[in-house]
């Protein structure tokens, strides 16, 4: 008897932690199912459902579609779509492709199938009951890439120029680590036809697309990743450690009549002249403004050994071709050190026969170093402060328009007191540069930075932008930023 | 071997009235193995009148009287009575009762008993194990009080050992070990650390996401250094025993060196008239305890191409990297020795041989060693002896901790062959690790080594004037040569970023000297029984090192540094210390019952300013044997022996302080003035900087029960230590950030159990059940700065705080995913929980952290069983620790994917949050505590990635068969052949979800410990072992 209560006791001794480590977490259920859907008429129109997954459904109540908008298009519609992953869409039993033709004048039900896991969801479409282009702006497409812009757009930029929207885009195939420096053009902002230009291949990452003088002028720009269409690799350099980091060899520029035929800007012009930090180190991403007939470039960023960060140009010019180095000259609040020019990001607008400089950046992108200060000038040189905080708070990216009589601020990344960084998705209005007075928007209107604004006709035209919040501190542009391909007008008023 | 004190007593007693008449003459020894015993009373007569002890080969001579019997007893073993009739020769077998009390127990110095003890010493016969490839392995859950960890399963790479818990925050916390009176010094992180880095300097990234709120990812000390374990060269079969001394009385004979424990490993010694040959072999196979679940090619495609959708990462290939870079490893040993003795000298001689692959491929790990003990008595009380073992341990498997963690990380999207050449880099991959190298190519053309010759031994000469008094002098040393090479070969030339075609070679030469004289002293006098030892130690240490590298050889065949074409001197010099000094302990016993002792040492060090040079440590202890008091023997019949014992003392730990850390330093300044070069004080003097002090409170029982069934030790103990060595920042006048300083009180307390059943006794089958139980507690006393200290002694990020335990984790809370957005939630300390990952707000940073105790397990120990069954014998060994906390620094790792190395992940990552009110714990990819160049999600400064690591392991399991003596006679082939199979590692129950909850990147550290950081998990294997004896 002793010993077979000694044996359980042993036995005991060996179970019961056995018990305690044996118990596992349970895991989780697979969860499947649609994570964005998007309605394509023909054409190339689109607009996004909103997805409850609570209920299974999906309603483009935030996108509506014009009330005009025939039933003939919503019988022969199309869907883009993600799922979660390894998820497949299907519709009426087959495979939903781009091709996949829907007929959406009445609910729909779309199943998301995975293994033998599966969901349903009913899928109805929504027309516009009202005209809400005054008030709350309108959309006119949420994605142009479904419409003629090119698919693997990473960067782009858009203004309007003899009556049309040019884009200068630049996109990366990474299947075969290409990149494509493109011109793209559009009458009504929604559907975009590539422009053959001559050379094909101008532009490059942030370029500038600025209207002067009757012509286009396209400055600078990176060429950070893939080969171009032209067999030009990738410009970067080993690093000290022998890592290969990029770089801008060249400072390039061209400009153009008609936006087709394209003239280089640098070709015979010497090289002092050009708008750089050294004879080695060139810049991007500027901000320029025509001011009294000349050309500006304000600040930028320029990029060394891989890593980039921003610059203190200050550079003037009456032709877009040799730039004159006037640094030197500028003084803000009475300091001429060109290390406290916070101008990075600045939206830089003039309004009134004036230059104004709004919120910006210096170096490293932290709450000390993003301004709230509006800033003017009458010469572009000479700086005084207008204002010290606006409604807007610390902000950079944002962009700003006016009509003459009204400014428009869309956009921007702001920043709090712990450092967190949030997009803007207001859009404020100011008669006077100073007190700015938020304003309606479509709820569908995304958080966005560095939108393209072009206005024609006293309407606002906001392309895209960038809805990732800037990755770094210091503003570098990354080829997997989340771009936004939505056009939206908004009344100035 | 063995001797009773009660024997003692009588034999003094009766040796005053010996008869001058005709001798009996005789052998004892034990039933079970024939083993000579020593020590064993022989009287004749009823009363016990006359008595003789037999000597250590078993044998006896008395004279014969007018007596008709002859008794023979020894303590644990079965009293015989005999009559003599006319019989003048007795060879005697005696049969042993299950106890340990009458063990001799080596305690330092000297031997005693193991019922005459006050101290808290743990004693460990070790089985034949024919797995282990070192001597720390073996202590595994074997005694209380000493917690080990295997803490990687990289072949020679050093295990975390310690006793009763933290000695020393930045010193060394291993313990003393001593091999038969030699100390063996060195036995630390830092002196055992190689570089792999073959000379070149790690690439710090710029640019790009980092990790947010601090993390490993940079852990230089990990990815750069392996630490070889420094008690690979002993071979664990030539040991006969194992004396763990633990508390400040049994620690304080070694003084200055006794706060972190001490290990007394006593090798076999030959015995007279028992030749013996010994043979044994043993075969094993070992594959890695399991294997990382990671993305194969297609979902890392997947995986990385949402997360940069303007990136390529292309599906369609799979490459296993850890099955290319892992193998069964097959490994064997060869063992044999030859041991006996006449009546004036013995003998013990052994061979050993050993060839251990690496799971990890072309990495594998040979030790070699030869070991000779012998002694002579060159007349009745002069004796002399020398022990001395030689060997040579290579370790061809440094660089398998590398090749597992480039395997890990690697794409498995790209292939691992180009054609007939290896693929390099990680194009065409949009990302990747500058760095980033072909594991395969690693394992094959580099080529990493290190390799050890160690001579260890003493010689020794002893008089004995008396019966009761020994004088000895011995010259014990330790002598180590040790080389390590690395080189990395030559890659083609399109490969970039990669060091490579460079080499580092470096060399270390250590000898040191101990000489011991001791009198020794063991005298009974009526009812007092005096033992004590009186002695001077004398120590010398010296060390030799350089480090030479070179780079751009122009052919893959010269492995000389002075073949390259560019070559560099690195670090070069030489560093000595010594100690001196005295020691005294006097125990002393009054009927068997009263036990009482006092131990006193003075030690002087060079490593100290004259001011503080000298320590003393005392300690003394009691010890009241109840179960001889009547009230226990004649009421409580069930208690065969219980004693409480109780004892208290200081201790210290010499080398913390470095060899020089109280003197100045001067170092050349890189910066020329003038091109003349200048020397600059690397490291301001410090002339008050003292001993760090540790003083014991021990008490403790030991008790025998139920018929010898039940044998239980019990301890609890209370540490303080007083002026501990820490990093203390100094005032920015005095041109130096900080310097070690006498600044800190600790206290650790602790229960150990000890407790052995026999649960079954018959002539066929037995069952044994032994009970390692052990539990400690730290907290830190004093520090002279308030708050957190987290800059210094950090390299694992630990916190150190009065009223906290040492080495806290100091955490950011993760408090999961929000169903709703997929963002990932923190907690904050007041409450709230938010989607801002608190590690962003550096000005708040750390007051929005929290404490999670420590990696340190509450409990921890062993659990044997071992039946058997005619000729059969089973054993079974957990090993287990409830309570410790790891941080899981691989699998953060394994879910970063947000920096531009774009490594490998976890499968678990495929759980990412996509879609609204998903539960998981994988947030969605782009969320928002990857912001402003920092993704907070992957730090291992968060609670996301701690883990408890508790588990239970059946470590060894082995099934042994012995053939019976009927066979062995009939065949011819000696006295003894048995076979052998077992498991090593072959369950594990945990909830720790990384491979191994066992491991530590960091070695032997123990302030360090808790982090899987890539590291090696153990093997499982399975052995197959034959031992022979002739």
């Amino acid at each position: 008897m002793k010993r077979l209560s000694n044996f359980f006791v042993a036995l005991a001794l060996i179970s019961l932690p056995i018990a305690i480590f044996s118990c596992k977490d349970e895991k989780d259920d697979e969860t499947i199912g649609l994570t964005s859907l998007k309605l394509v008429l023909s054409g190339g129109k689109s607009y996004d459902f909103v997805l409850n997954q609570t209920a299974n459904t999906a309603v483009n109540s935030q996108d509506s579609l014009p009330s005009n908008t025939p039933d003939a298009l919503l019988q022969t519609a199309t869907v883009q779509y993600t799922t979660t992953l390894g998820a497949e869409l299907y519709y009426s039993g087959a495979k939903v492709e781009t091709t996949t033709e829907i007929d959406f004048t009445g609910a729909v039900t779309l199943e998301v199938k995975k293994g033998s896991v599966n969901r349903t969801y009913t899928v109805s479409v929504v027309k516009a009951t009202q005209d809400k282009s005054a008030t709350e702006g309108e959309k006119l497409t949420s994605d142009v890439r479904l419409s003629g812009f090119p698919q693997k757009a990473i960067r782009y930029e858009v203004v309007y120029f003899n009556d049309k929207f040019y884009a200068a885009v630049v996109s990366y195939d990474a299947t075969d680590d290409k990149s494509f420096y493109e011109i793209y053009s559009s009458v009504d902002g929604t559907q975009w036809t590539k422009v053959n230009t001559t050379p094909n291949s101008i532009g490059g990452v942030e370029s500038r697309l600025v209207v002067f003088k009757d012509r286009l002028h396209l400055l600078s720009g990176g060429r950070f990743w893939g080969t171009d269409e032209n067999g030009v690799p990738a410009e970067a350099v080993a690093d000290w450690s022998g890592a290969i980091v990029p770089r801008i060899a060249a400072y390039r520029a061209w400009s153009s009549a008609d936006g087709v035929s394209w003239e280089s800007d640098t070709t015979g012009v010497d090289p002092a002249k050009f708008p750089r930090l050294t004879t080695t180190m060139n810049g991007f991403a500027y901000n320029t403004v025509v001011f009294k007939d000349q050309l500006w470039i304000y600040a930028g960023q320029a990029i060394s050994y891989g890593q980039s960060q921003t610059t203190t140009h200050l550079f003037s010019s009456t032709d877009g071709k040799e730039w004159t180095n006037i640094i030197t000259q500028l003084s803000i609040e009475g300091l001429t050190i060109p290390t406290l020019f916070p101008s990075s990001k600045a939206a830089f607008f003039v309004f009134k026969d004036k230059l104004y400089m709004l919120g910006g950046h210096s170096n490293f992108i932290g709450y000390d170093n993003v301004s709230s200060k509006v800033y003017s000038s009458e010469d572009g040189l000479v700086w005084t402060v207008e204002s010290v905080e606006t409604a807007i708070g610390k902000i950079y990216g944002a962009s700003v328009v006016t009509d003459g009589d009204v400014l428009y601020l869309f956009g921007g990344e702001t920043i709090d007191s712990e450092g967190t960084k949030t997009l803007s998705n207001k859009v404020y209005r100011s008669t006077n540069a100073i007190d700015w007075e938020e304003v309606s928007i479509a709820s569908a209107y995304e958080a966005r930075r560095n939108p393209s604004v072009a206005v024609v006709n006293n309407t606002a035209w906001v392309f895209g932008g960038i809805k990732s919040i800037t990755s770094g501190n210091y503003g570098a542009p990354e080829k997997n930023d989340e771009l936004l391909f939505d056009v939206w007008t908004k009344k100035i008023q | 071997m063995q001797r009773g004190i009660f024997v003692l007593i009588s034999l003094f007693a009766c040796s005053q009235f010996g008869f001058a008449q005709e001798l009996i003459t005789g052998r004892v020894v034990d039933e079970t193995n024939n083993e000579p015993l020593e020590y064993v009373a022989v009287t004749v007569g009823k009363q016990n009148k006359r008595g003789v002890f037999t000597d250590a080969n078993g044998y006896f001579s008395i004279e014969k009287g007018n007596e008709d019997l002859i008794s023979f007893y020894l303590f644990g073993y079965e009293k015989k009575i005999l009559p003599i009739g006319n019989l003048k020769q007795f060879n005697v077998s005696l049969k042993a009762v299950h106890t340990q009390l009458s063990e001799a127990v080596v305690i330092g110095y000297s031997t005693v008993e193991r019922r005459d003890l006050t101290g808290s010493v743990a004693s460990i016969k070790l089985r034949e194990q024919n797995s282990l490839t070192s001597l720390d392995q073996s202590l595994l859950g074997q005694a209380p009080g000493v917690y080990v960890s295997n803490s990687s399963g990289a072949l020679g790479g050093a295990n975390l050992l310690s006793i009763r818990g933290i000695s020393s925050i930045i010193g060394d916390n291993n313990p003393l070990y001593v091999i038969d009176g030699v100390p063996i010094y060195s036995t630390d992180r830092s002196s055992n650390s190689v570089g792999t880095t073959g000379g070149s300097i790690a690439a710090i990234s710029m640019g790009g996401t980092h990790i947010g709120g601090g993390s490993l990812k940079h852990n230089t000390e990990l990815n750069y250094s392996f630490e070889k374990n420094p008690l690979l060269s002993l071979n664990v079969n030539d040991i006969e025993s194992i004396e763990i001394l633990k508390d400040a009385y049994a620690t304080a004979i070694y003084g200055s060196r006794g706060s972190a424990g001490v290990v007394l490993i006593t090798t076999k010694k030959g015995k007279r008239d028992n030749a013996q040959v010994s043979l044994s072999y043993a075969a094993s196979f070992e594959r890695p305890l399991g294997k990382l679940d990671l993305l194969n090619g297609d979902e890392y495609s997947a995986i990385y191409s949402q997360y940069y959708p303007n990136d390529r990462y292309n599906a369609g290939f799979n490459t296993d990297w850890l099955d290319e870079i892992t193998r069964t490893a097959f490994s064997h040993r060869v063992s044999a020795s030859i041991s006996g003795g006449t009546d004036k000298s013995n003998y013990f001689v052994s061979l050993s041989g050993a060839d251990n692959e690496s799971y990890i491929i072309n990495n594998s790990l040979s030790q070699y060693s030869a070991r000779a003990n012998l002694s002579t008595s060159f007349s009745e009380k002069w004796m002399m002896g020398v022990n001395m073992t030689l060997s040579n341990v290579k370790n061809n498997a440094l660089s398998a901790p590398d090749i597992y963690d480039a395997a890990i990380k690697k794409a498995p999207n790209l292939p691992v062959y180009d054609g007939a050449d290896y693929y390099y880099g990680y194009a065409p991959n949009s990302k990747g690790n500058p760095n980033s190298y072909n594991p395969v190519a690693m394992a094959y053309i580099n080529d990493e080594f290190s390799e050890d010759f160690r001579t260890i031994g003493n010689m020794y000469l002893e008089y004995k004037p008396y019966t009761w008094l020994t004088l000895k002098s011995e010259i014990g040393m330790d002598i180590s040569n040790s080389r390590s090479y690395v080189k990395k070969g030559k890659l083609p030339a399109t490969v970039t970023g990669v060091p490579n075609n460079q080499a580092q070679e470096n060399s270390k030469f250590n000898y040191r000297t101990v000489v011991n004289n001791t009198i020794n002293v063991a005298k009974v006098v009526r009812e007092h029984f005096i033992q004590g030892v009186l002695g001077q130690s004398y120590e010398n240490a010296k060390e030799y090192g350089n480090t030479i590298s070179g780079s751009d050889f122009f052919s893959p065949y010269l492995v000389g540094i002075g073949s390259a074409q560019t070559t560099r001197v690195g670090s070069t010099g030489s560093q000595q210390w010594a100690l001196f000094s005295a020691f005294a302990r006097l125990n002393y016993q009054y009927k068997m019952r009263y036990m009482a002792g006092v131990t006193y040492r003075l030690d002087g060090s060079s490593r100290f300013n004259k001011d503080n040079r000298f320590l003393h440590i005392p300690s003394t202890s009691i010890g009241w044997r109840l179960s001889e008091e009547d009230f226990i023997k004649n009421k409580a019949t069930w208690i065969d022996d219980l004693k409480i014992r109780s004892s208290v003392g200081w201790s210290s730990k010499d080398g913390n302080s470095g060899y020089y850390g109280a003197q100045a330093v001067y170092t050349l300044n890189s910066v020329k003035y003038g091109g003349n070069t200048y020397l600059k004080m690397s490291q301001p003097g410090n002339d008050g900087l003292k001993w760090e002090k540790t003083i014991t409170y021990d008490i403790g029982l030991d008790a025998i029960l139920l018929n010898n069934r039940i044998d239980i030790t019990f301890d609890y103990y209370y540490k303080k230590t007083v002026d501990m060595l820490f990093s203390s920042d100094l005032p920015i006048y005095t041109g130096y950030v900080s310097q070690i300083q006498n600044i800190a009180d600790m206290q650790n307390t602790g229960l150990e159990l000890r407790l052995v059943t026999y649960n079954i006794m018959t002539p066929t089958i037995s069952w044994q059940t032994v009970l390692n139980l052990s539990r400690s507690t730290n907290k830190i006393l004093k520090l002279n700065f308030t708050g957190t200290q987290l800059e210094q002694a950090n390299s694992s990020y630990k916190y150190y705080a009065v009223g906290y335990p040492l080495a806290q984790w100091y955490l950011h809370e993760w408090a999961g995913v929000d169903p709703a957005t997929g963002n990932p939630l923190w907690k904050y300390a007041d409450g709230s929980i938010r989607d801002v990952p608190p590690a962003a707000d550096f000005n708040n940073t750390n007051s929005n952290k929290f404490l999670y105790g420590t990696a340190v397990p509450d409990v921890y120990g062993g659990l044997t069983n071992v039946v058997t069954y005619k000729n059969w014998e089973l054993s079974a060994m957990f090993s287990f620790a409830l309570g410790g906390r790891m941080i899981n620094s691989t699998k953060a790792f394994l879910m970063t994917y947000s920096t531009s190395e774009a490594y490998n992940l976890s499968k678990d990552i495929l759980n990412f949050w996509q879609i609204d009110g998903q539960k998981t714990d994988v947030p969605k990819l782009n969320n928002k505590s990857i912001m402003s160049g920092y993704d907070y999600t992957a730090a291992i400064t968060t609670t996301r990635f701690m883990e408890d690591n508790s588990y239970l392991r059946l470590k060894n399991i082995e099934l042994v068969y012995t053939c019976p003596q009927s066979w062995l006679k009939v065949l011819r082939i000696g006295k003894d052949l048995k076979f052998s199979i077992s498991a090593t590692n072959l369950l594990t129950f945990t909830k720790y979800s990384g491979i191994d909850p066992e491991v530590s990147a960091y070695g032997s550290s123990y302030v360090n410990a808790g982090y899987d950081n890539m590291t090696m998990p153990q093997s499982r294997g399975f052995q197959f072992g034959i031992r022979f004896m002739l």
